[in-house]
């Protein structure tokens, strides 16, 4: 795409990242055996620090905006020498720097700035100084940040097995955050489960050569998306860009964050029962689980009661999302003798979701492409799983060839499965090995934006190539795609996820080589669905400005780049 | 990099060990000023703006962004009324209604305009009162513009949404902002206003740097106010009116007054020297001119073209005097209907960009010559008055006369668009004078204005269907529409492709987000 004032000047930004984790954990194990119980225990503590230090430059009026490594060492050199003469003319944390021809709102017009504070007394200013040398640019602007979080956990964990049959696990985490404000800033997260060997008590039968009972119960906290001081209220000077006419505004200080102490971490309660089983000293195993998993205190950056200082704040959500399903995994091993071998696994999970005990509604997923700006496919509402998609009812087109339906709707589906299953082949012959491995998802619903954003009459219209469908599909050249049903889609798929197949070179026993080993593996081999687009299973990260705000995305498919079928021809050696 | 110690210990170090987390639990989760500065001092919500100036910067720099913007503010006041109207060309500028809802009044709770210009407003609000708290120690000259800039966003929520929430900064997150009444919120503009007049610096009509508020551009948005106390109070107090003619003589005392010669260059940035210009921000004008040209319709700084959206209707046009259909440069047509290029007067300073309305075939000027533009499929591009039969969808890329008050005439990209001028003052004293009975004198003040638009007659007489046309004529494109049609009471009534409305939509919906974090406010009548 091109953008305004880019065309004859070139555009080009500059981003550096330095990212810096540290982490002291400490740990104490202890083991005792009394009578029959036998107890281990874990205590420890460890505390992280997570810094981010990195900076953003954009620069416009390249002096060569033909060769793109030209523009670089451009953009690079411009940047060395303007941030050379910020740090010479400003003593304090810069928070960022701008040089161009055209200064706006300024006490000079032209030349440079740099906005910053004494770490000091946190006052901030504002310094003055003339273009250098070394900006070949004609604007450049800079601006630089240093954050660094902290995480502070105690933890403890206890194993105890009681005459080998029952087995007790409790643990406790108490995880701190510097993400959150003093009221809430530590979480509690405790978790306890029991297992019982049934398959060594008297009354079981002797086909079974396992059979375990399972169930627990744990609470776990989250804090991702969390963002650096959203809690607490800072001041920094606004981001300086550089516009369309190589000019750029002297920032004034803005606000960061929203004053909120009562943040706190989000938490996922789930509670699970299952058993594992084996028969006939098991030739025949697998596991059969329940569980309910409810996640409360979501965080979300939700709209903030205007007036507010900034348009957006982070806040626990007062809902809950629930999960609830069951799994079953199944193992049999036809054979399993010295020289071959050859096992059959297969797993079938259902997940059920929905968003609970929630007031308002919140749209969600992003569509984009030209003629489609501001619209959205999913919306979050009390009632619905996530990711519902809420769109128009498309009833065909009418004589003169425009869809019919304006409205959005819960159309009942969403981009969650609600079936996964799994299917393996495990087998060997002799120095001959083979294993495949099929994956399935079933009950989602797919939103083929990009079907929605070029392929359509209008599209065509506007001299862009199109799918052969849609000269025939009885949609006018002058009508609109809007977002509707017409473009959603089942995305139902099974895929063959990996197949390999080796052999082991016999070796006679001698001391260089211990293992030799020729392989050929193939990945996403072929995949069967009726999705018309490339891939059902779409991952699309969410963008900057999008709905919902950073909010994970699913189930919209934007010319996402398909799977990639991958061979492999290996060869393993162990020496 | 990462240090891992995993320490494995006999029971015997269990006291130690102890010890040493103890000692290890001080650690601070507390985050350092490495690139912001804490808020510091008794609250931990608010104890001052650290830099009253810098603050000041941030809020004269967003309203000057929202008004470069082609969407939320201006559209909500301009695409709202019988101006503008952005049809869906195909699939181009559909984007979900947005446009479509906002010509024909049936805009939501969750239309995202609403939305963006309800955060925009209501959050500079709070940041003026945090500018004017006296924990900020503003100088009494800054308190003073960040009382204008108070007055003008919170003018702008009460005349858009007839409630405004208020925040007193000192307020946490867990206090839900009170609601003031459309009455309350106007005593409180009025009050604003009035104490901002006393501290602003003189006026300086010629100024060339009209950023910053000075005593005129205060009284200009007062007497703007005032004029529209019916709408905010039901009726006008006393002494409004009178109000409206003493801030526009007040103006004109300080040396503002109207600008003859070419109308179109009132309006050419980046500076405003002229002494018609009260108020301008430094915006760009790209996105007002570049959002109705159609794609073909090319500047060496913007090889790419517009984006052929924005287009004006007909019976806005029939406002104009002028031949019916033709408003080519040379012809009859009043100066502020502009002028269309022909083949003949394109050249490489104009590129065939005019002025006004503009409808029939385009020039642009490639390769050092003029030559008659086509559209994408090749035929000439030649824009139509007239739109597809529904008028909001269905159209092709020519449909719709095109409306222009800065031009790339002037540049591609100029700077600074134009907030407030002495013309829409001496506009507002006529109205006040037609308002209280003077018609007589009214007429005049309308026909001086008229005298200095070439090619533009005396009216004959004056009434309020007639002063509104005059405002439409002078001020068109300028954000004052919507407000101008609302006062005058026809914003509710039939235009093309809108049916008669009740009057509901003479106030937005409350945003859908606002009513969910705010149980004070209540939904708008009719949403």
């Amino acid at each position: 795409m091109l953008l305004n004032g880019v065309q004859g000047f070139g555009q080009g930004q500059l981003n550096n990242n330095k990212t810096t984790n540290n982490l002291v954990e400490l740990t104490l194990n202890y083991t005792k055996t009394i009578g029959k119980v036998q107890i281990e225990a874990v205590g420890g503590y460890s505390y992280q620090s997570f810094q981010n230090k990195y900076y953003w430059a954009t620069g416009r009026g390249f002096t060569d905006f033909v060769n793109f490594d030209n523009m670089q060492n451009e953009l690079k050199s411009s940047y060395d020498a303007g941030n050379a003469a910020a740090v010479g003319n400003f003593g304090g944390v810069i928070n960022n720097w701008g040089i161009s021809n055209d200064i706006r709102n300024g006490t000079q017009t032209s030349g440079g700035f740099v906005s910053g504070f004494d770490a000091g007394s946190g006052a901030f200013s504002q310094k003055y100084f003339a273009r250098p040398g070394g900006v070949t640019l004609a604007a450049i602007g800079a601006n630089f940040y240093n954050n660094t979080d902290y995480i502070q956990s105690y933890f403890g964990r206890g194993n105890f097995t009681i005459a080998s049959k029952y087995l007790i696990t409790a643990t406790l985490r108490v995880d701190g955050s510097s993400k959150f404000g003093s009221d809430n800033r530590y979480g509690v997260f405790p978790s306890g489960a029991f297992a019982w060997k049934l398959h060594d008590e008297d009354f079981m039968p002797e086909v079974f050569s396992t059979f375990k009972f399972r169930t627990g119960y744990g609470v776990v906290g989250n804090q991702d998306g969390l963002g650096y001081g959203e809690f607490i209220r800072r001041d920094r000077y606004s981001d300086v860009s550089v516009g369309d006419a190589r000019q750029i505004g002297v920032p004034g200080v803005s606000t960061q964050g929203s004053v909120n102490p009562s943040l706190k971490w989000e938490q996922t309660k789930q509670f699970s029962v299952g058993i594992d089983f084996g028969i006939l000293g098991d030739k025949l195993s697998g596991s059969i689980d329940y569980y309910v998993k409810n996640t409360t205190d979501l965080l979300l950056r939700a709209n903030a009661a205007q007036p507010a200082v900034n348009a957006q704040i982070f806040t626990n959500l007062n809902a809950t999302v629930e999960n609830k399903g069951w799994e079953v995994a199944l193992t049999y091993a036809a054979i399993d003798k010295p020289d071959a071998s050859l096992s059959f696994s297969g797993n079938v999970s259902r997940n059920d979701n929905m968003l609970k005990d929630f007031g308002g509604a919140l749209d969600a997923g992003t569509i984009r492409g030209q003629g489609l700006s501001l619209a959205y496919a999913q919306r979050l509402a009390g009632g619905y799983p996530l990711f519902s998609y809420h769109l128009r009812e498309f009833k065909g087109f009418d004589a003169t060839g425009q869809p019919i339906g304006d409205n959005q709707v819960f159309v009942g589906k969403s981009a969650l499965p609600t079936w996964n299953m799994g299917f393996s082949v495990n087998a060997r012959y002799k120095s001959f090995d083979l294993a495949m491995y099929f994956s399935g998802q079933f009950g989602q619903y797919v939103y083929n934006n990009t079907a929605n954003a070029f392929f359509v009459a209008g599209s065509i219209n506007n001299a862009r190539n199109v799918t052969r469908n849609v000269l025939t599909a009885g949609e006018a050249g002058s009508a609109e795609a809007a977002v509707s049903t017409r473009f959603l889609e089942s995305g139902d798929f099974i895929r063959m996820q990996n197949f390999t197949i080796g052999y082991n070179l016999p070796l006679k026993d001698q001391k260089f080589i211990k293992k030799l080993r020729f392989y050929l593996n193939g990945q996403n081999l072929f995949l069967i669905t009726n999705y018309s687009g490339l891939d059902p299973e779409v991952s699309s990260s969410p963008a900057a400005f999008d709905l919902l705000n950073g909010l994970p995305t699913a189930g919209i498919d934007y010319s996402a780049y398909p799977r990639p079928r991958t061979f492999t021809l290996g060869l393993n050696l162990s020496f | 990099m990462e240090m891992k110690h995993n320490i494995k210990m006999k029971n015997r170090l269990i006291a130690p060990f102890l010890m040493f987390v103890f000692l290890l639990s001080s650690c601070s989760l507390d985050i350092t000023e490495s690139d912001s500065i804490k808020t510091k001092g008794a609250s931990a919500v608010f104890n001052g703006v650290p830099d009253p100036a810098g603050s000041l910067n941030t809020i004269f720099n967003d309203i000057s962004g929202q008004a470069g913007d082609q969407a939320n503010l201006y559209a909500l006041t301009e695409v709202s009324t019988d101006e503008l109207l952005v049809p869906t060309r195909g699939t181009d500028w559909g984007d979900n209604g947005i446009w479509r809802t906002v010509h024909v009044h049936t805009f939501g709770p969750t239309h995202n305009f609403v939305t963006q210009v309800w955060n925009d407003k209501n959050s500079a609000v709070l940041r003026c009162t945090e500018v004017i708290d006296p924990l900020s120690n503003a100088t009494p000259a800054q308190v003073a513009e960040a009382k204008f800039a108070r007055a003008y966003n919170m003018w702008i929520v009460l005349d858009f949404w007839g409630q405004v929430p208020f925040r007193n900064p000192k307020d946490g997150p867990e206090v839900v902002p009170s609601v003031l009444s459309r009455k309350d919120a106007y005593a409180l503009v009025v009050k604003d206003l009035t104490e901002a007049i006393a501290d602003l610096p003189a006026s300086v009509p010629t100024s060339s740097n009209k950023l910053r508020p000075v005593k005129a551009t205060a009284r200009f948005l007062l007497a703007k106010v005032k004029l529209n106390s019916n709408v905010y109070n039901g009726a006008y107090a006393s002494s409004d009116l009178d109000d409206v003619i003493s801030l526009v003589d007040q103006i004109k005392a300080d040396g503002y007054g109207l600008v003859g010669g070419n109308y179109f260059d009132l309006f050419k940035g980046p500076t405003y020297t002229n002494i018609d210009v009260i108020w301008n921000v430094s915006a760009g004008a790209g996105n007002r001119m570049w959002n109705s040209l159609h794609y073909n319709q090319s500047h060496p700084d913007n090889t790419g073209g517009g984006w052929n959206g924005f287009s004006t209707l007909a019976e806005f046009y029939n406002k104009f005097e002028g031949p019916a259909n033709t408003n080519e440069i040379g012809g009859t047509q009043e100066e502020r209907r502009g002028y269309t290029h022909t083949l003949a007067t394109t050249n490489a300073t104009n590129k065939g960009f005019g002025f006004g309305f503009q409808f029939g075939q385009m020039y642009g000027f490639k390769d050092g010559a003029a030559v008659a533009l086509k559209d994408r499929t090749g035929k000439p591009l030649v824009f139509t008055k007239e739109f597809a039969v529904s008028g909001l969808i269905g159209n092709n890329e020519v449909t719709g006369a095109r409306l222009l008050k800065y031009s790339p005439a002037n540049g591609a990209f100029t700077e600074g668009v134009v907030m407030a001028r002495y013309a829409d003052a001496h506009l507002m004293k006529a109205e006040a004078l037609l308002r209280k009975g003077n018609a007589a004198a009214a007429l005049t003040e309308v026909n001086a204005l008229r005298a200095i638009r070439a090619n533009t007659s005396a009216l004959a007489s004056l009434n309020e269907a007639s002063m509104l046309d005059e405002r439409g004529r002078e001020l068109y494109l300028e954000g004052w529409r919507r407000n101008d049609m609302i006062r005058f009471g026809v914003f509710k009534a039939a235009k093309q492709f809108k049916t008669a409305g009740d009057g509901h939509t003479d106030i937005f919906p409350i945003p859908a987000s606002a009513l969910l974090s705010n149980p004070g406010l209540k939904q708008n009548p009719g949403y």
